[in-house]
């Protein structure tokens, strides 16, 4: 393996980390919900985009339907259900733990336990600086990178994403001036579920498949929603956790790897650096 | 005449809960067979949530990790009664499965809580170095995954596939197998350790637990320290625990990465919530409950019954918040002084938010 491909690694695994983690960290810095739940849209987005290459055997059209399958979800669940934990955090963790449990067990009582796995569609390689890397892979970061470079757009440089930054500076100050808080969280909401779709529904064919995948996704992008703060702090994090798990898990094994990053986040939830100007976890 | 029906109107709230453990315990009179190592079983789990009722009941650590100390106890009954052929094997597990867990609990407890005294005074800490409970929570959570995780990749435990064949408890060289016994067992130390909580949470203590719970920095105002109160609960739930992960362990004869994981741990945290965790006994009985719903119905619907079980927590948060009594069941006060009514909860939340 060198440097090149390495590297094309990590920001392939940071790419699709940091579209769960976007969604996380709006969520999170509007409404002060902390959803356990989100790691299962990405299950979802996953699942969706299987069913689809089960019916129609094109996995294009499922990664096209998947974010939008999950993001209606997100819809539903945030006018019924979110709606009612705002400004309660540890409320939210709660209700969103039932949340998933509900979810996850939906999705063994319809698909089974099993794992599934679905046949990358571009059965090609590259050979990039002497090392042969699958086609597949760096269309994953290509579309990975292209919807994040529309969700920027859309934060930072849109009408409605001033609405969206002003509501999570302040969020009466925001009402006071006119914007609809509501709909902002409403339709913030229904992107991120979509965002965790998308990125369940890209990363299917080069990972297993199963009820529990999840997790996986969720803790690393939680870590870096909270240690990360704003949306800059969290792109920052993102990478330095890629980094940190690709080099180790190519070095020892996967499983350190994530412990590693665990014991990491551990510890910067407990003493949380001064210069990175995360969320408040003290009184 | 008026204070004897004052005194069995006290005493009938006072002694309700033993006398619940008095017809508990007389349960392999009536029971037998499988129904009773069912519940033999089920007694521990209830323990073991009798222990998170405690801290996250009592003193309002949401702790989401309580299956850690649950997996590390049954680890080390099954290390040490696998590993020694001393003639008192399983007690030496016992007093480890407590031990070390509680010791655990003493690290992570210092880890979480503990603060940089302040200059000539030990144990003194500032208010701007609590924790806030989100962040206890993600803690906890992100140090169950990493237990798991730690366990399968250690080949000494076992990893991945567990440890099989622990030798069942044994007296001297009799080993106890009748399942009446098992199930006395299981509940004099269930029932022990609802004593010693009743004890300490009818004392000074539960007082004080209530205050940390319900507004910590006027607790330190008031000269006391939170920390030292968080980190020796975390120690006695953590024991606890311990010690009922190690008696299943016995008697399951098996232990895997998966008694220390995130789905036991939520598990727990659901049927603690249910039952409304402040009431003890009332999460004791919740448990026994759900638990034996679960396994008579288990081979009708299957993983429908997480699925039912994750909706209603999901209900009971959002429709009456946790913490709050059960559903319409008004709270079983332990004392009639320490009831404090939850009017002024709302404007805590607000101030913490």
């Amino acid at each position: 393996m060198n440097l090149f491909t390495f590297l094309i690694d990590i920001t392939s695994f940071s790419l699709i980390l940091l579209l769960v983690a976007v969604g996380l960290g709006v969520i999170f810095g509007l409404m002060r919900i902390i959803n356990l739940a989100h790691g299962e849209f990405f299950m979802l987005g996953a699942y969706a985009s299987y069913m689809t290459v089960q019916l129609t055997g094109n996995l294009w059209l499922g990664i096209i339907l998947a974010p939008m399958a999950t993001a209606l979800l997100g819809f539903f669940l945030e006018f019924f259900l979110f709606r009612i934990l705002y400004r309660r955090p540890l409320d939210s963790i709660l209700a969103s733990l039932g949340l998933s449990v509900l979810l996850r067990q939906s999705v063994i009582l319809f698909f089974g336990p099993a794992i599934l796995s679905i046949d990358p569609p571009l059965d090609r390689s590259l050979l990039i600086l002497g090392d042969v890397y699958p086609l597949y892979r760096l269309v994953v970061m290509g579309l990975a990178f292209l919807v994040l470079g529309i969700t920027f757009f859309l934060f930072y440089r849109s009408r409605f994403g001033l609405w969206l930054r002003a509501s999570m500076a302040d969020r009466e100050m925001a009402q006071a001036m006119g914007i609809h808080s509501r709909m902002v969280d409403n339709i913030s909401f229904t992107y991120g579920a979509g965002l965790a779709g998308f990125s369940g529904a890209v990363i299917a064919p080069l990972i297993t498949i199963h009820p529990h995948m999840g997790t996986g996704y969720l803790v690393p992008s939680f870590l870096a929603v909270l240690i990360g703060g704003g949306l800059t702090g969290t792109v920052v994090v993102v990478f330095l956790i890629g980094l940190c798990q690709n080099s180790i898990s190519s070095f020892f094994s996967p499983v350190s790897a994530q412990i590693t990053v665990l014991f990491l986040a551990i510890l910067a939830i407990r003493f949380p650096p001064q210069k990175l100007k995360g969320i408040k976890w003290r009184n | 005449m008026e204070k004897l029906t004052h005194f069995i109107r006290s005493s009938q709230k006072h002694y309700f809960p033993f006398l619940l453990w008095g017809i508990f315990l007389l349960a392999p009179f009536f029971l037998h067979g499988w129904a009773l190592e069912q519940i033999a079983h089920h007694t521990l789990y209830g323990v073991l949530a009798m222990s998170l009722a405690l801290i996250w009941g009592r003193a309002g650590i949401l702790c989401f990790g309580q299956a850690i100390f649950f997996g590390l106890g049954a680890y080390s009954m099954a290390v040490i009664s696998l590993a020694s052929s001393l003639p008192y094997a399983s007690f030496l597990g016992l007093v480890g499965s407590a031990a070390i867990p509680a010791f655990f609990a003493f690290l992570v407890g210092l880890f979480l809580f503990y603060n940089k005294p302040r200059r000539g005074k030990l144990f003194h800490s500032t208010p701007r170095h609590i924790l806030s409970g989100a962040a206890i929570a993600m803690i906890t959570l992100s140090l169950g995954i990493m237990c798991e995780r730690l366990i399968t990749q250690i080949n000494f435990l076992g990893g991945a596939n567990g440890l099989g064949n622990i030798p069942e408890l044994q007296w001297g060289a009799k080993t106890i197998d009748s399942s009446k016994i098992i199930f006395w067992i299981n509940g004099f130390t269930a029932f022990i350790f609802y004593s010693l909580f009743y004890v300490i949470l009818s004392k000074r203590w539960g007082l004080i637990l209530k205050a940390i719970s319900q507004n910590e920095h006027r607790l330190q105002e008031l000269g006391y320290d939170p920390s030292f109160y968080k980190i020796f609960l975390f120690v006695l739930a953590g024991a606890c625990a311990g010690v009922a992960g190690g008696l299943l362990a016995t008697q399951l004869n098996f232990v895997s990465a998966d008694l220390t994981g995130l789905a036991l741990s939520s598990e727990v945290l659901i049927w603690v919530a249910i039952a409304g965790r402040h009431n003890i006994i009332l999460v004791f009985i919740t448990t026994l409950l759900l638990l034996f719903l679960e396994s008579v119905l288990q081979d009708k619907i299957g993983s429908l019954w997480l699925l039912c079980l994750g909706g209603t927590f999901m209900l009971r948060v959002l429709i009456h918040p946790v913490g709050k009594g059960f559903f319409l069941m008004p709270k079983w006060p332990i004392r009639q002084d320490m009831a404090t009514k939850h009017k002024d909860n709302k404007s805590s939340k607000e101030a913490k938010v």
